[in-house]
């Protein structure tokens, strides 16, 4: 019983998302062609599942180290420097397995690289990994000549970790490697702690040093699968400036909706539910021509604003209701 | 004796010196320092047009210094034109029509040119025409294809759709098209009413005719951002796509997202690196039609810069500075795609270029007494698929 509840809630959003957006393009004449909406084809289903893996294992790597009580700004530009070595590596080797590896070594290099200053320079978190972001930035200019990879998606027997049905296997990893850090390592138990209190944690012997370490080699893991993807869907140019910061916040909304969903469940339950409710309300948008620009950007903006206020004032929303509960009780 | 000896030697060191510079003056060109600002930093055409420019510096005597552009704030692009000239360049070669007014009025002061290349500088010249035009230090641009009052790319399309027909299988019978904001492409606009109209008169005789969907303001419209992924659900049974909007970035990769890479054709512009690979025949066969500038178009500039720096001008150059056409290599075969990957625009291999060094210098006022502003606009209306060394 206590299961189906749980089920029900959780997928809840998604549902919610659904209905509302279907509601709304089914009362707009755009999105009929010959009679039909477009909202209800078989497109819908897979450009929401193509999407939301990509953005599950972008939101897991940002998730992993927030759980630990650090902010990485530098997960986006690793994952843009681990998408040009991919591309170039598959070019090279007409490869795609060969070019996920090379995405996982790449990423998880870099990532002890991150982990390391911030151990061995004692470097502030938020200066190492900006510093970190720069640096990437700048290598993505000189390895492989500063051309980035062009090709790679567009040659359909590299790609195939950017279409259906290969994209489930990066993002299968990319779960599985945060579920088994998370649950299944000491490490990551203790990362609990951390997160709440790191001064209170280490006071306690938790060592901070090794959790750190472990956790950016998971976290690497799973940018690289990320990288993988990306590379199979995009064009990937050489970035600059703390773009790559761009590119990775794009994927942050489900972090913070996936918390709260999670509550009914687990966090990466969470995640996974609220990116696919955010790609259903994307492909509405785009239906009704609002999916690029400046409405999509408020209408989007003021969704994930009021998610969040609900979200924090459920506590009270709660002691209203049980408040009039129990007026009613009285009466 | 001795000191008057050595008084000798000196005078006759200082006038064999200055022999040697008066006959240096005349028979090689002034150095020069050339700035030029690309609209992106890497990519296909800014590789080439550096090789290009690179291997032209010591027959010209020019050094160059590079710099990028935004696509949408002014006063970076002022900064970025401010630092070119702190850097003391003596003139500038600039990709973008963006603060242009500010832009000249910077280069008046410092007494440093201004050209443009791959770009038609359409808002200057429609809007600021006295102030940028017929400014001394603007000495005109080569447009990256046509001018908008020039525009042919409707009935160049046309052409290679029905090229594509006559030696498919399966013909297309069915289109849509995709174009950039009018406010920002206007000649894209005129481009689509050209190939809708071709359609509809080729349709009064074809026993099978072709469908274009009409231009949806809302869904056809390229906001520079990728194309709306419910742009197949919204143009059903489509074979082939006319993007007149740079079809390479912002309508292959969602064509490739969505599966359709296979079914339906694209005839576009824009070549990036790639698309050889699924080209005519090649792959997924998606890629039917592509056109690109020539690199080279950039001779335009840098002659009409260089002559003003050495203080020559073609006997025949115009008052008010112009902006060209440039003839685009236009590629709609694998035939035509073999040819363009011998182009210094695929290569970035100087040795591929149309011109030598020499034949550069010998377009300049200053290299060749009988060069003329008519042979080098001729030169730029030559630079088609046919014209690529093989």
């Amino acid at each position: 019983m206590k299961i189906i509840k749980k089920t029900l809630l959780t997928l809840l959003f998604p549902a919610l998302m659904f209905v509302v957006m279907l509601a709304i393009t089914a009362s707009n004449d755009k999105c009929y062609v010959n009679g039909q909406l477009i909202f209800l084809q078989s497109d819908m289903p897979r450009q929401v599942l193509i999407n939301a893996c990509m953005t599950v294992c972008v939101a897991l790597a940002i998730w992993l180290q927030l759980k630990n009580g650090r902010f990485d700004f530098s997960a986006g530009a690793n994952m843009i420097l681990s998408a040009i070595v991919a591309g170039n590596v598959g070019l090279q080797t007409n490869s795609p397995i060969l070019a996920m590896l090379a995405a996982v070594a790449t990423s998880v290099a870099l990532s002890a690289f991150t982990a390391s200053m911030y151990i061995f320079g004692r470097v502030p978190i938020i200066i190492s990994t900006i510093g970190a972001t720069l640096l990437f930035e700048s290598l993505t200019y000189l390895v492989f000549g500063g051309n980035g990879v062009r090709a790679f998606y567009s040659t359909a027997n590299l790609a195939v970790f950017g279409r259906l049905p290969g994209i489930f296997l990066p993002t299968c990893i990319a779960i599985a490697a945060f579920v088994i850090f998370v649950y299944f390592t000491t490490q990551g138990r203790k990362g609990k702690i951390l997160a709440n209190n790191q001064t209170a944690g280490v006071n306690i012997g938790i060592n901070e040093k090794s959790n750190i370490g472990a956790s950016y080699i998971f976290t690497g893991i799973i940018l690289g699968m990320a990288a993988i993807i990306y590379v199979s869907q995009n064009t990937v140019t050489p970035q600059s400036g703390l773009s790559t910061s761009g590119i990775m916040f794009s994927y942050i909304v489900p972090v913070f909706m996936g918390m709260f969903i999670g509550l009914a469940s687990c966090d990466v339950v969470g995640i996974i539910i609220a990116a696919i409710g955010m790609e259903i309300l994307n492909y509405g948008l785009n239906c009704l021509n609002l999916g690029a620009g400046g409405w999509q950007q408020i209408i989007m903006g003021v969704f994930v604003l009021g998610f969040y206020a609900f979200s924090g004032q459920l506590g009270n929303i709660q002691a209203l209701l049980a408040k009039m509960k129990q007026k009613k009780a009285h009466a | 004796m001795k000191q008057f000896t050595k008084s000798l030697v000196a005078l006759m060191l200082v006038f064999v010196m200055a022999l040697g510079c008066m006959s240096v003056a005349s028979a090689e060109p002034k150095h020069a320092k050339i700035g030029v600002a690309f609209y992106q930093d890497t990519g296909y055409a800014v590789t080439a047009t550096k090789a290009y420019l690179e291997s032209l510096s010591d027959a010209l005597n020019v050094e160059f210094v590079y710099a990028v552009l935004t696509q949408t704030d002014e006063s970076a692009n002022l900064s970025t034109i401010q630092n070119l000239i702190s850097a003391n360049v003596d003139g500038i070669i600039c990709t973008m029509d963006l603060g242009t007014n500010s832009i000249i009025e910077e280069c008046e002061m410092a007494g440093v040119y201004l050209a443009g290349y791959l770009c038609d500088y359409d808002t200057s010249y429609t809007q600021n025409y006295d102030r940028v035009f017929k400014s001394e230090y603007f000495l005109g641009t080569a447009t990256d294809g046509q001018n908008p009052d020039d525009t042919t790319i409707g009935t160049t399309m046309f052409n290679s759709l029905l090229e594509y027909n006559a030696r498919a299988e399966k013909p297309l019978t069915h289109v849509s098209m995709a174009i950039f904001p009018v406010w920002a492409f206007p000649s894209q606009m005129t481009g689509a009413q050209q190939f809708v109209e071709a359609v509809e008169e080729y349709n009064k005789t074809a026993e099978t005719p072709i469908t274009v969907d009409p231009l949806d303001e809302e869904v056809d419209v390229l906001m520079f951002s990728p194309m709306d992924t419910t742009y197949f659900a919204k143009h059903p049974g489509i074979e082939g796509i006319i993007s007149f909007a740079a079809g390479t970035s912002f309508v292959y990769p969602v064509m490739v997202q969505a599966g359709v890479d296979k079914d339906i054709k694209l005839f576009t512009t824009g070549f990036e690196g790639g698309e050889e690979n699924n080209f005519g025949t090649k792959g997924t066969q998606t890629f039917q039609q592509n056109m690109v500038s020539a690199v080279e178009s950039v001779t335009y500039p840098l002659v009409l810069i260089l002559n003003k720096i050495n203080g020559v001008d073609f006997p025949d150059m115009p008052e008010a500075a112009e902006r060209i056409s440039t003839s685009q290599f236009c590629i709609n075969s694998d035939e035509d795609l073999d040819v363009f990957v011998h182009s210094i625009y695929y290569t970035g291999n100087a040795a591929d270029a149309m011109f030598t060094p020499d034949q550069v210098l010998n377009m300049t006022a200053f290299g060749n007494p009988d060069a003329t502003y008519a042979g080098l606009r001729d030169i730029l209306a030559h630079m088609t698929i046919e014209d690529i060394a093989k």
